[in-house]
């Protein structure tokens, strides 16, 4: 089975006049596939994996399609641990650096520091998940961060054109912008999300300081 | 994995998604005055020169006291800025009112208590 994949570039080379010494290297490869492990294990060694693409043996990449993909590299990190820096891994993706910490995003939102977590895009991140025991609602996006960020981007734009189904109302220079969306872009959590069992949102709430965001969340 | 206090004074009446809560600021005056007078003051709690505040978690909107009657307009640059001082209630000077805080500030009545069993504050 697993010489069957050894080398599937190869197979075209397999006629009838494959010389001798091809057949002895792919006896020495498959050898070492299957010794590799048992020796790394029994001698301690640290022998290099040949690489085998397999598709039907990774159940973890496929599963639950219904179930947006968190960005894992944002569930490891402690919220409040190091919140004086923005996570630049997450936000380089969509968001350009133009400043110490600053970043503007291609409908020309600002994300800067500030917030109680240190940076706004720290805030962002607050509302992928559900904190069930925080008192009142809390407004939960499905996806990540670069998803988040994107669609608060397409929301932001949308109002900008007064397009159906957006709001704008100012506060003292601070806008709260209110964009519908056809389909639900998350979930309500909190204390009151769980006891309404927490119903789907189809609104995102996005306040602004000039082109500078606040917060974002989906209500 | 760590149980949490989180004092809040009520749902924001401006965004309904963040927490009204009680947010103290120490500005450098203040914290150079305690340093001089250490006896005279609980942990820059009862400095006469302190200043709270009401602060949504959430919205950054900003009251006087715990009644939310009267808003406080103040910013630094796009912060929501203490109204004595004008930095950054985000600052280093500046933190959530612990119960002590509360309680000499008069402001316990107000207060509501929620346990938090998540890392999230
Ligand atoms: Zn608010
Ligand atoms: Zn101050």
């Amino acid at each position: 089975m697993i010489a069957k994949r050894q080398a599937p570039h190869q197979r075209s080379n397999f006629n009838r006049k494959t010389p001798g010494w091809m057949i002895g290297l792919l006896l020495v490869i498959v050898l070492y596939a299957f010794a590799q492990p048992w020796l790394n294990k029994r001698l301690g060694w640290n022998l290099p994996a040949i690489p085998i693409a397999d598709s039907s043996s990774s159940p973890s990449s496929n599963s639950s399609p219904s179930q947006p993909p968190v960005d894992s590299s944002l569930d490891a990190k402690p919220s409040s641990a190091d919140s004086s820096h923005a996570d630049s891994a997450t936000a380089e993706s969509f968001l350009q650096k133009v400043g110490d910490q600053t970043f503007r995003s291609p409908a020309g939102l600002v994300y800067k520091r500030g917030s109680a977590e240190g940076h706004r895009l720290k805030h962002l991140e607050r509302h992928l998940r559900d904190i069930p025991d925080r008192p009142g609602p809390h407004g939960v996006f499905n996806g990540t961060m670069d998803e988040f960020l994107r669609i608060i981007d397409a929301g932001y734009t949308r109002a900008k054109n007064k397009e159906s189904g957006t709001s704008v109302k100012n506060d003292n220079g601070r806008e709260e912008i209110d964009i519908r969306f056809p389909s639900e872009i998350g979930f309500l959590g909190g204390q009151e999300g769980k006891r309404k069992g927490n119903p789907p949102l189809k609104r995102l709430k996005i306040i602004l300081d000039e082109d500078s965001v606040i917060t974002a969340y989906p209500f | 994995m760590t149980d949490k206090k989180l004092l809040y004074i009520r749902q924001c009446p401006i965004c309904e998604q963040g927490l009204a809560r009680p947010r103290i600021c120490r500005s450098p005056a203040t914290q150079m005055q305690e340093k001089k007078e250490p006896d005279q003051y609980i942990a820059g709690s009862n400095n006469p020169n302190s200043v709270a505040v009401v602060l949504c978690d959430e919205c950054e909107a900003i009251w006087s006291d715990p009644t939310l009657n009267e808003r406080i307009r103040t910013k630094a640059d796009s912060d929501p800025a203490c109204p004595q001082c004008h930095q950054s209630l985000w600052g280093p000077q500046s933190h959530w009112a612990s119960l002590e805080e509360i309680y000499l500030l008069g402001w316990y009545n107000y207060i509501q208590v929620a346990l938090l069993h998540t890392d999230s504050e």
